[in-house]
C-alpha cells in the first residue's frame, strides 16, 4: 500500500473523530422534533391528573398513572404529530387534546391522547388493541389522514405498547397485517441474548460511552446523518413541502382494509369510533393528489356509515393564517408547512370536535 | 465473535501485539488459543465438535499417508463419511426428516415430525470443507501429511476465516504458519485498509440496505408490481454481497495484520458478462472448491485445479455431453443445499445450473465477439438473471419465492410502484456504486499514484467517510448473513 494511503487513513481516523465531536456539539437535536422544523415545537398535554397526551410505550406510563389517579369510562384519541406540535407556540398555549380532555371529564369520561410523528394505520391499530382495556375505552377518536396511508412497518416503541398481547392479537382481524410486519415488530439485535459477545459488547459500549461522548450520542447522530441524507435527496430531486405524492394503490388498499379491520374490531369490542378527517391547509395548493384525497374521504364516510362509526369533516376548520412554516434544523432549508398549526388552530380543532361529538349520539358521552 | 463489534476490535487488537511479541512456534500457540476463544464467544459448547471433526481428519491422513492401495481407498472414505455425518446431523436430519415426512404423507403414509432441537454450529459447513479438503489432498499426493497438529489446529481453527471462509487448502495456509515473519507496515496497514472496507461494507452498506430488503419480503408479493420485485431482488443482491463480502474483506485483513496472505473471495461479481464469469467472480473459494472437490471428480475423475470458474473440463474433448450436464446439475443441487438445508437452496443452485448450461449451449453456437455491445448486452442479462436467483435465497419458502417470480415474468404486474420511494433510490444508487467501482480501483486510484499530494487528499476525504460511518453504524444489528450456512 502506498504512502499515501497510508496518510490518508491516519487522517482519516483524525477528522472522523473530529467529524463527530463537532456534529455532536452543533448540530445535535431531538430528531423526532426535526421535522417539525425550528418555529414548531411538540408538547404533550396534561391536566391536573398529569399526563393525558402520550407518545408510546416509551411514555405511556406517564398517563396510565395519570388515568389510574381518577379513572372514567375511556375516551382514546389517536393521531400523529398534528396532536402534539404547535406552530410559533408561546407559553400558556394548549393542544386541542388537552381542551378535549376537559371537556369530557365535565361529563364523566376521560380523554388520553397517543400520538406518534408519522403514524400509519397499523401502528393505529396497534396502539387501540394494546390500550382498550388499560384505559376502559368507550370511544375511539381517530384522524383519517392520506399520510398514515403512505407510512410503512411498525416501530418498536409502538408494539412495545402490546407487551403480553402480541400472541392473542395475530388471531385478530388485523392479525394477517401484523404477520406481513413481523419483521418490523420484532427486535432483530442478537444483543439482547446473553452470549458471551452480547454481555462483552454491552461492557465495552458502555465503557467506550463514558469515555468518549460522541460514542454515547451514536443512536442521534446517525438518526441526524439520516435526516440530512433524505433532505438532500429531496433538495436534489426538487421534491418540497408542496410536490403532489400520490399513495400507491397497494398501499392505499391495505391501509383501508387496516382501517376496516380496526373498525370491526372496535365494534366487536363494543367501543363507538368516531372517524374525522382532519385539517389540511387549504389557502395553498397541497401534496396531495385531488382525486385521491376525495376518495380518502368518500372511503372513510362509507366504513363509518357500514360500521356505524361517527364521521365529520374537519378539514377545513383551521384557516391559512394558522398554518406555517417549516424550517429544518440541520440546513435551515424552508418550506410549507401542512401538518401542524398554531395554538389557535388547535383551539378550533377542538372546537369543531366538540361541536361534531355534541351533534352526534354520544352528546358529551351521553349514551355511556 | 461477531466481526462487527467493539469486542472483535479489541480482541484483535490484543491478539495482534502479543502475536507478533512472541517468537513463530509460540505464534501457533496463540492463534490456537485466540481461535478457539474467537469460537467460543459463540459457545464453547461447540469447540468439542470442531476439535472431533480436525482430529478426525488429521489422524486419518496420517493413517492415510503410511499405507498404499485400497486401504488409502477405505481410510478416505471413513473421513469422508465422518465428515459428511457430522453435518447430516447438525445440518440436514431435520430437512431430510421432514421431507421424507412430505413424501410419505403424499403416498398415503403419516409419520410424526422428529421433535429435536438442533443447533447449527457456527461455521461448520465452512471448517468441515477445510478438513475434508486436507484428507483429499493428502489422499491424492497434492499436499503432504502435516505430522505438527499444532500447526494442523491452527490450519482448521484459524480464526479471521473460521466461521465463513474463505474456505482454504491446506496448501494454502499451512506452510505460511513455518515462514519466519517480521510485523512490517505492509502487513498492518494493509490489514487495516482491508478490515475498514470490510467493515465499511458490512455495518454502513448491508445493514442499512438490510432493513428495506426485510421490510419488503416481509409484504404479501400479491402487493408487489414487477418493478417492486425486481428492486428487492436487486436490493437483497447488495445486501448479500456487501455482508459477505465484507466479512471476507474483514478476515482478510485480520490475517494479513498477523502476516498471513488469504486468497481473495470475490473480484467484483456484478460486472460480470456471463453466468460462468459471475462465479469465477462470487465466492470463489466455494466455487473453486466444488469445482475441484465434486464436479470434477464426478466429471472424471480428474485432479485438475485451476483459478475459479466452471469451465475447466467443459470443452474438453472425451467427455460425454450427457455426463456434463448431468455434473453439472448434480453439482449445483449440492452447491445449493450446502447454502442451507431448504428446497429453496436447491432450487437457487439448478437455477444457477440452467444459467451456466444455457450459457455453454449459447456461446457454442454465437461467434465469439469482443464487441462493446455484446458485453454490455451480457453483462445485462447475466445480472438481471443472477439478482432473480437471488430471490428464493431470501424468500419465506418456495410459494413465496414463486409468487415473487411470477411477478416478473407477468407483463399485467407492472403497473406501478408500492415499495418506499427511497427503495429505488438505493438500488439505483448501489447498481452505480457496483459499476464505478472497478474503474476507478484500477483507473483512478493508478492514476493517483503519481499524484503523492493528490492522493493523499484524496484519500483522506475517502477514509474519513469510511471511519466515520463504521464509528456511526458499528453495532449489532444483523448477524453476517453467511452464518447461516
Amino acid at each position: 500500500m502506498a504512502r499515501p494511503e497510508i496518510a490518508g487513513i491516519f487522517l482519516g481516523l483524525l477528522l472522523s473523530v473530529a467529524l463527530l465531536e463537532i456534529a455532536r456539539d452543533t448540530i445535535l437535536f431531538r430528531l423526532e422534533d426535526a421535522a417539525l422544523g425550528t418555529e414548531t415545537v411538540s408538547i404533550f398535554g396534561t391536566a391536573p391528573e398529569g399526563r393525558v397526551h402520550c407518545q408510546d410505550a416509551r411514555d405511556g406510563h406517564l398517563c396510565e398513572e395519570a388515568y389510574l389517579r381518577d379513572p372514567g369510562p375511556g375516551v382514546l384519541w389517536l393521531g400523529n404529530s398534528q396532536l402534539h406540535a404547535i406552530n410559533r407556540y408561546r407559553p400558556g398555549d394548549r393542544l386541542a387534546t388537552e381542551i378535549l380532555h376537559d371537556w369530557f371529564r365535565s361529563c364523566g369520561a376521560y380523554l388520553v391522547a397517543y400520538s406518534q410523528p408519522n403514524a400509519n394505520l397499523l401502528e393505529h391499530a396497534i396502539a387501540f388493541h394494546a390500550l382498550a382495556d388499560t384505559y376502559d375505552v368507550r370511544l375511539l377518536i381517530l384522524p383519517v389522514v392520506l399520510d398514515d396511508f403512505r407510512e410503512q412497518g411498525v416501530r418498536q416503541s409502538v408494539s412495545a405498547l402490546l407487551g403480553d398481547a402480541a400472541l392473542p392479537l395475530r388471531g385478530s382481524s388485523f392479525g394477517p397485517f401484523l404477520d406481513e410486519n413481523r419483521d418490523a415488530t420484532t427486535d432483530r439485535s442478537d444483543s439482547k441474548e446473553e452470549t458471551l459477545q452480547a454481555l462483552t459488547e454491552a461492557w465495552l459500549d458502555r465503557e467506550v460511552a463514558t469515555y468518549w461522548p460522541a460514542w454515547a450520542a451514536r443512536d442521534q447522530l446517525r438518526g441526524v446523518a439520516s435526516y440530512a441524507l433524505y433532505l438532500l435527496r429531496n433538495r436534489i430531486f426538487g421534491i418540497n413541502a408542496q410536490t403532489q405524492r400520490v399513495v400507491a394503490e397497494n398501499a392505499y388498499r391495505e391501509k383501508l382494509a387496516v382501517l376496516e379491520s380496526l373498525l370491526r374490531d372496535a365494534r366487536a369490542m363494543g367501543v363507538d369510533v368516531f372517524l374525522y378527517i382532519p385539517p389540511y391547509r387549504a389557502d395553498i395548493a397541497g401534496p396531495y393528489h385531488p382525486e385521491q384525497y376525495a376518495r380518502l374521504k368518500a372511503d372513510a364516510a362509507r366504513l363509518a356509515s357500514e360500521y356505524e362509526a361517527q364521521f365529520a369533516q374537519l378539514d377545513t376548520v383551521v384557516a391559512g393564517p394558522e398554518w406555517g412554516m417549516v424550517r429544518d434544523s440541520v440546513f435551515g432549508f424552508e418550506d410549507y408547512d401542512f401538518m401542524h398549526f398554531t395554538a389557535e388552530g388547535q383551539r378550533r380543532l377542538a372546537e369543531a370536535l366538540e361541536m361534531a361529538l355534541a351533534n352526534s349520539d354520544h352528546g358529551c358521552f351521553s349514551t355511556h | 465473535m461477531l466481526f462487527n463489534s467493539l469486542t472483535f476490535i479489541l480482541f484483535l487488537a490484543i491478539v495482534v501485539v502479543v502475536y507478533w511479541l512472541l517468537p513463530i512456534r509460540a505464534r501457533l500457540y496463540i492463534i490456537l488459543a485466540s481461535s478457539l476463544l474467537f469460537y467460543g464467544f459463540w459457545r464453547f459448547d461447540f469447540i468439542p465438535l470442531l476439535l472431533f471433526s480436525a482430529m478426525a481428519d488429521y489422524l486419518l491422513a496420517l493413517a492415510l499417508d503410511r499405507r498404499s492401495g485400497s486401504s488409502r481407498r477405505a481410510l478416505l472414505v471413513v473421513s469422508i463419511c465422518i465428515n459428511l455425518g457430522v453435518l447430516a446431523v447438525f445440518k440436514y436430519l431435520l430437512f431430510f426428516a421432514d421431507s421424507a415426512g412430505s413424501i410419505a404423507s403424499l403416498i398415503g403414509y403419516e409419520f410424526s415430525s422428529l421433535d429435536l432441537n438442533i443447533i447449527l454450529p457456527l461455521g461448520i459447513s465452512f471448517y468441515i470443507f477445510q478438513t475434508m479438503s486436507y484428507t483429499i489432498d493428502v489422499y491424492r499426493g497434492s499436499y503432504p501429511v502435516e505430522r505438527d497438529l499444532l500447526r494442523y489446529l491452527c490450519f482448521v481453527t484459524f480464526f479471521p476465516q473460521l466461521v465463513a471462509g474463505p474456505i482454504l487448502r491446506a496448501g494454502d495456509l499451512i506452510p505460511q504458519f513455518s515462514e519466519p515473519r517480521r510485523c512490517n507496515l505492509q502487513f498492518l496497514s494493509d490489514g487495516i485498509r482491508r478490515i475498514l472496507m470490510g467493515l465499511f461494507l458490512k455495518v454502513v452498506l448491508a445493514d442499512q440496505i438490510a432493513g428495506i430488503v426485510d421490510t419488503g419480503y416481509s409484504r404479501d408479493p400479491g402487493g408487489l408490481t414487477g418493478f417492486d420485485v425486481w428492486t428487492l431482488a436487486f436490493l437483497f443482491g447488495f445486501q448479500i454481497y456487501f455482508d459477505f463480502a465484507g466479512y471476507s474483506h474483514i478476515a482478510i485483513g485480520a490475517a494479513s495484520l498477523l502476516g498471513i496472505r488469504l486468497p481473495e473471495n470475490f473480484n467484483y461479481p456484478y460486472t460480470a458478462t456471463s453466468p460462468r464469469e459471475f462465479w469465477q467472480r462470487w465466492h470463489i473459494s466455494l466455487s473453486t472448491w466444488i469445482r475441484d472437490y465434486v464436479y470434477l471428480p464426478i466429471l472424471r475423475g480428474s485432479r485438475t485445479s485451476s483459478a475459479g470458474g466452471w469451465d475447466v473440463a467443459e470443452n474438453q474433448n472425451g467427455t460425454g455431453r450427457s455426463a456434463r450436464t448431468f455434473s453439472l446439475y448434480g453439482t449445483w443441487a449440492l452447491m445449493g443445499l450446502w447454502h442451507g438445508a431448504a428446497w429453496t437452496f436447491v432450487v437457487w443452485g439448478l437455477y444457477h445450473a440452467v444459467l451456466v448450461h444455457a450459457y455453454r449451449l449459447i456461446s457454442a453456437v454465437l461467434p465469439n465477439s469482443s464487441a462493446r455491445l455484446v458485453g454490455v448486452l451480457g453483462w445485462a442479462v447475466t445480472t438481471a438473471l443472477v439478482m432473480a436467483a437471488w430471490i428464493p435465497f431470501r424468500a419465506q419458502g418456495g410459494a413465496h419465492a414463486m409468487a415473487m417470480w411470477v411477478k416478473l415474468v407477468d407483463p399485467r404486474a407492472y403497473g406501478g410502484l408500492t415499495l418506499a420511494p427511497d427503495s429505488y433510490l438505493v438500488a439505483a444508487l448501489m447498481l452505480g456504486a457496483v459499476l464505478l467501482a472497478r474503474p476507478i480501483r484500477y483507473g483512478l486510484v493508478t492514476r493517483l499514484g503519481h499524484h503523492p499530494v493528490v492522493a493523499t487528499v484524496v484519500y483522506t476525504g475517502f477514509y474519513t467517510v469510511v471511519i466515520a460511518g463504521c464509528l456511526l453504524f458499528l453495532r449489532q444489528t444483523h448477524q453476517f448473513v453467511y452464518f447461516q450456512f
